[in-house]
């Protein structure tokens, strides 16, 4: 367990000195101030109704400061994710560092397990450290506006945030598969980065949406459900039922993770297979 | 005279032979990359399925349309033009980087730039083989979906409207690819390390591709190449069938000129960047 940890730390360390992991981070910086920016514009609704912009939320300013949030660590934290997935292993394999590892008196899996560690402990990090940058900014920037929802914004956090590390989390893993698999890293990472717009379109109408209406002679939408369930994106896409239920002020959050406890397996299953094949793929191939 | 003259002909005809040479070099190094595979396929699939699958829905459920709009091209062509995009563009920006930050990284480049050649006859053919390829690959895939909404649903309204919007639907991909395909170019130059590029890159078209650049650039954002774009499609009516295309390309010309400029002025600074380094 303990050289888990030491790899870990190394991992860490590692990552908040790449390069190209320190611009991504810059680069999400920037996303975050925009979104925080762009967050005038809700307040600029909510005070003038007649404006004719529709205010996510019904008017309860919890919902569209969650949702913006939520962009912050699912979509933009996506590009971050895919990003970290491929650096974990293309670091050491270009400095030829990994060969060494790997002849090293560890296990292949204590190698992995440090490696998968030090990505949660820096996503969990990140994603921590994105959420306190933006929230603190909201109540610094629209303090007087939002005093009142922040309860219902603070209930919500801690679905979101891990909600967000998960999905984030299954794209990471997928990147590093990648990496392992494929010997050049910036091919790996287009694949890394095609999985996810792969994923965006298996339950987009191009696909799942057309592909039933094929197929199906009667009732095409079971078959749609289907279809776009093989996506990690169906549970968290903005039209997904999960979704909605998620930011309806009128429901509990304990209520919709309860409710929809089949979607937040689903994600988890998408988890774990992606964690297994990337176990596997480190175990098993010859990455030197 | 005669003599000089001659010379100057041949020295002209072997430099745009030799960018030509480099451009189909370039042109067979991407086709054989897995890349073109994946994409390919995955293409090929969306255009079959989006042909088909309009064909039925629009036969079950006939659209009700204003007179004049064409139902072939709002809905049929519509409907797989972003998918296309989408991909074709991740294609261009991968290539794109590729193109000359591999050859950093493999330090073939520094074999190349020793070869009786200027570096712009390298940037150029370069630049023209991965458009050409680009070209092959986006023009296929509308005209595989188009053929199958034709077969399973019906022939376009105006035929030779239908073939002037779409010859436009692929210029205005490709215009967007090629711009991709310049700045991927660019940050290959300027990052000569493969990953680093790449990682630059998806940065940079992640950046475009959802519109927060132009969050970033204010008044200047109208030049980004997604902004140009979206002014050449949507703005520009280019699927409004009720509006003849000769309204279209008057409204479209000016971003299609700028967006050209933009294509051109980063070939430039590529290409002095590229000149200036010492590899």
């Amino acid at each position: 367990m303990g050289n888990v940890f030491n790899i870990a730390k190394k991992e860490f360390a590692d990552l908040l000195n790449n390069r190209m992991v320190l611009f991504i981070l810059a680069f999400y910086l920037l996303l975050i101030l925009n979104v925080i920016w762009g967050f005038s514009g809700v307040i600029d609704s909510l005070n003038s109704p007649t404006s004719g912009r529709v205010l996510i939320g019904n008017g309860d300013l919890s919902v569209p400061m969650s949702i913006s949030l939520y962009s912050i660590l699912v979509q933009y934290g996506l590009l971050v994710g895919v990003v970290l997935g491929v650096s974990l292993i293309a670091s050491e394999r270009k400095a030829g560092a990994l060969n060494t590892l790997i002849v090293k008196p560890l296990y292949r899996d204590t190698i992995i397990n440090g490696k998968l560690l030090a990505a949660t402990g820096f996503l969990v990090c990140l994603f921590g450290m994105a959420s306190a940058l933006y929230t603190a900014a909201i109540i610094v920037f629209y303090g007087n506006t939002v005093s009142g929802v922040l309860s219902s914004y603070f209930e919500r956090l801690p679905v979101v945030l891990l909600l967000a590390i998960v999905y984030v989390m299954i794209f990471l893993l997928l990147s590093m598969l990648m990496s392992i698999l494929v010997r050049s890293q910036a091919f790996a990472l287009i694949l890394g980065m095609l999985i996810t717009y792969i994923s965006q379109t298996l339950i987009s109408s191009n696909f799942a949406g057309t592909l039933p209406i094929i197929i199906s002679r009667g009732d095409s939408r079971p078959l749609e459900s289907a279809i776009a369930s093989l996506s990690p994106d169906s549970v968290i896409n903005v039209n997904s039922a999960f979704f909605r239920a998620l930011f309806d002020p009128s429901m509990g959050v304990v209520n919709v993770v309860s409710s929809y406890e089949a979607d937040i397996v689903r994600i988890l299953i998408f988890f774990g297979v992606s964690l297994a094949l990337c176990y596997i793929a480190f175990i098993r191939r010859d990455i030197a | 005279m005669q003599n000089s003259l001659g010379t100057a002909r041949r020295t002209d005809h072997s430099e745009i032979g030799l960018v030509l040479l480099i451009g189909g070099n370039e042109f067979h190094r991407v086709v054989r990359h897995p890349l073109v595979i994946i994409v390919s396929l995955i293409l090929l699939v969306l255009a079959v399925i989006n042909g088909i699958g309009s064909a039925v829905t629009l036969t079950a459920h006939p659209v009700i349309v204003n007179p004049g709009e064409d139902v072939f091209i709002l809905y049929g062509v519509g409907q797989v033009f972003f998918v296309i995009l989408e991909f074709c563009s991740v294609m261009a920006l991968f290539i794109g980087a590729m193109s000359i930050a591999e050859e950093s990284t493999g330090r073939s480049t520094s074999i190349i730039i020793t070869k009786p050649l200027y570096r712009r006859d390298v940037i150029a053919g370069k630049f023209l083989g991965l458009n050409a390829f680009m070209l092959l690959l986006v023009t296929p895939n509308f005209i595989l979906s188009s053929i199958f909404l034709a077969i399973f649903y019906g022939a376009p309204a105006a035929m030779t409207d239908f073939v002037l919007r779409f010859s436009a639907f692929v210029l205005s991909v490709f215009l967007y690819c090629s711009i991709t395909i310049a700045i991927a170019m660019l940050i290959g130059i300027i990052f000569k390390d493969l990953l680093q590029a790449a990682v630059m890159a998806i940065t940079y078209y992640s950046a475009d591709f959802n519109g927060s650049l132009n969050g970033y650039l204010g008044s200047l954002g109208t030049y980004t190449p997604q902004n140009l774009f979206s002014k050449i499609t949507s703005e520009s009516g280019l699927q409004n069938t009720t509006a003849s295309l000769s309204s279209w390309l008057s409204a479209a010309l000016p971003y299609i000129v700028m967006i050209v400029l933009e294509i051109l002025a980063i070939l430039i600074i590529g290409l002095l960047i590229f000149s200036r380094s010492d590899e």
